[in-house]
């Protein structure tokens, strides 16, 4: 059993290339956790590993490589989760953490992308995934997630995504972006736009950096009843948007990430993500 | 030639699974919908609907949709028009309020034939009534389409006969409301079970039946801590949505 499934997992991870990651912000807006387990999210028998642990990386972008900071290992338990707060003094190094699940401690430094153990036990449909929350004021809110291998070994590339998750939500509050980014391409810069669609022009512009998170926080009026769209040019990654509305002692948060592009269609996915980002650069390119 | 021996790998080990893997003939169908789930007890609910279509081209352009309800036993209640002009469009579901169940689910269908494109996407936002802030999912069960008869048909092409255990990957608290509404034409049945101390705790099962929705909670006081909740059913993935309700605040999340 055990060849046949070392077997299937050198097909699997060759043609499917399924590993994925899971990050942990280290912002100023917020404090961030990640919840993971070490029960298989779907299979045709429960199953819980009981060698797993989660192991925190950052990039060190002055030697070029992927520093293991902590290894914490499940052990007996069903889910850990792991705090930004823990990780607080390293904010000044960088503002995102890589986390990958693997079954032994091998490396403390990487000058590739660290490997991910896959958490799965037959062919069952499976996508990893860990809560990532964002909180503020002993208030959180978060989303199943995970950040594809996939994505880390596109070199360079560009993003589109519609604002709309913010037009319902209170004049009076606040909302921010958070652009994930993890690239095998280390030291790639790009920019982070806000554009207004009606209007013909940028109203918000910050750079990004490979392997680092960029935010963008704004008053929830610049988006009520305009067509907004965030471009991040020079980088592909997940956005995550985040509404924070307080009044007196009600307060709450909202957290969500766009559909990513390759859900919009049926087939020939690629090909017509590619041509929807195409139109939508093109259309802009000239205030870029 | 990767692209040819990948396929042919997908088909290989995905074909006993075939349930999530499955495409339906695009040719023959007008739209589909994600099977979402509306609230309209202490909360109300928005719906953002993305005009995909102009999203691909760059252009805005206008066509209708059709929203149809179904109370929590699955009955269908019924069916409304919106005409959408923009990138987007959102409905706040408190106009129809009086005409909806407590909670239930809901489809979305668009007027016209778009080929590679037959699902428009969109999120749910929920919100407390006597509050403001909406907290949104684009949680979905699965998918449907209008067969050329004019009835629902599913997307995914259900052979299988295995058991699939569904874990939401996070702690299970009794602040939590697992909800699941079934997007199947026949009826699912899902044993509620948790995880704790080595041990799986059935909680209940629960028969539901075509477009109904069903809650799931534990009120059990010794299950708490490291606990997971585990949903039993024939479906690959069947994944609930989560409510976490606290008295000052409350999050939903899909799992």
């Amino acid at each position: 059993m055990d060849f046949f499934y070392k077997f299937y997992e050198r097909i699997r991870k060759y043609f499917l290339n399924d590993q994925c990651y899971f990050f942990l912000p280290l912002i100023k807006q917020y404090d961030t956790s990640l919840t993971l387990s070490s029960i298989v999210q779907n299979s045709t028998k429960f199953y819980k590993f009981k060698n797993l642990c989660d192991r925190v990386w950052f990039f060190d972008n002055k030697k070029n490589h992927w520093v293991n900071l902590a290894n914490l290992f499940f052990k007996n338990k069903n889910v850990i989760e792991i705090s930004s707060r823990d990780f607080f003094k390293y904010q000044k190094i960088t503002n995102l953490l890589l986390v990958s699940l693997d079954n032994s401690v091998r490396n403390k430094y990487s000058k590739k992308i660290p490997n991910s153990f896959i958490k799965k036990i037959d062919f069952s449909p499976h996508t990893m995934r860990g809560k990532h929350s964002f909180i503020k004021n002993n208030i959180s809110s978060g989303y199943m997630g995970e950040y594809p291998l996939k994505m880390t070994k596109v070199s360079s590339g560009n993003v589109f995504s519609y604002v709309n998750m913010f037009h319902s939500q209170p004049l009076k509050s606040k909302s921010s972006i958070v652009f994930i980014n993890f690239s095998e391409n280390q030291n790639m810069e790009g920019k982070l736009l806000l554009v207004d669609l009606d209007e013909n022009r940028v109203i918000f512009s910050k750079k990004t950096k490979s392997n680092q998170a960029c935010t963008i926080s704004l008053e929830n009026k610049i988006f009520f009843g305009k067509k907004i769209a965030l471009y991040s040019l020079g980088h592909i990654g997940i956005p995550i948007y985040i509404n924070e509305y307080g009044v007196n002692k009600k307060q709450s948060l909202s957290v969500e990430h766009s559909h990513p592009p390759s859900e919009y269609f049926f087939s020939d996915i690629y090909k017509h993500q590619a041509i929807l980002k195409k139109n939508w650069l093109n259309k802009y390119e000239k205030i870029f | 030639m990767k692209k040819f021996f990948n396929q042919i790998a997908k088909s290989l080990i995905f074909h006993k699974y075939r349930a999530l893997s499955d495409k339906i003939n695009l040719q023959n169908v007008s739209s589909c919908s994600d099977l979402f789930f509306y609230r309209n007890d202490n909360f109300s609910t928005t719906y953002i609907q993305e005009n995909t279509k102009s999203l691909y081209s760059s252009n805005t352009s206008s066509f209708s949709i059709t929203i149809v309800f179904f109370n929590k036993g699955g009955k269908e209640l019924f069916r409304v028009k919106h005409k959408l002009h923009s990138f987007d469009f959102t409905i706040n579901f408190d106009m129809y309020s009086k005409k909806l169940d407590k909670y239930g689910s809901f489809l979305i269908f668009t007027s016209e034939k778009l080929n590679f494109i037959p699902h428009f996407r969109g999120y749910v936002g929920y919100k407390r009534k006597l509050d403001e802030h909406y907290s949104f999912v684009h949680g979905n069960f699965g998918a449907l389409y209008v067969s050329e008869d004019g009835g629902f048909q599913s997307v995914l092409n259900f052979i299988n006969n295995k058991t699939f255990n569904y874990s939401p990957q996070l702690e299970f608290k009794q602040t939590q409301t697992y909800i699941i509404s079934n997007p199947f034409l026949f009826d699912i049945n899902v044993t509620f079970s948790l995880y704790a101390n080595n041990n799986l705790n059935l909680i209940e099962t629960k028969t539901i039946q075509p477009f109904a929705t069903t809650f799931f909670v534990s009120q059990d006081k010794l299950l708490n801590g490291d606990v997971t909740a585990v949903f039993s059913s024939h479906i690959p993935a069947l994944r609930p949505i989560i409510f976490d309700e606290y008295k000052s605040h409350f999050d939903v999340l899909h799992s």
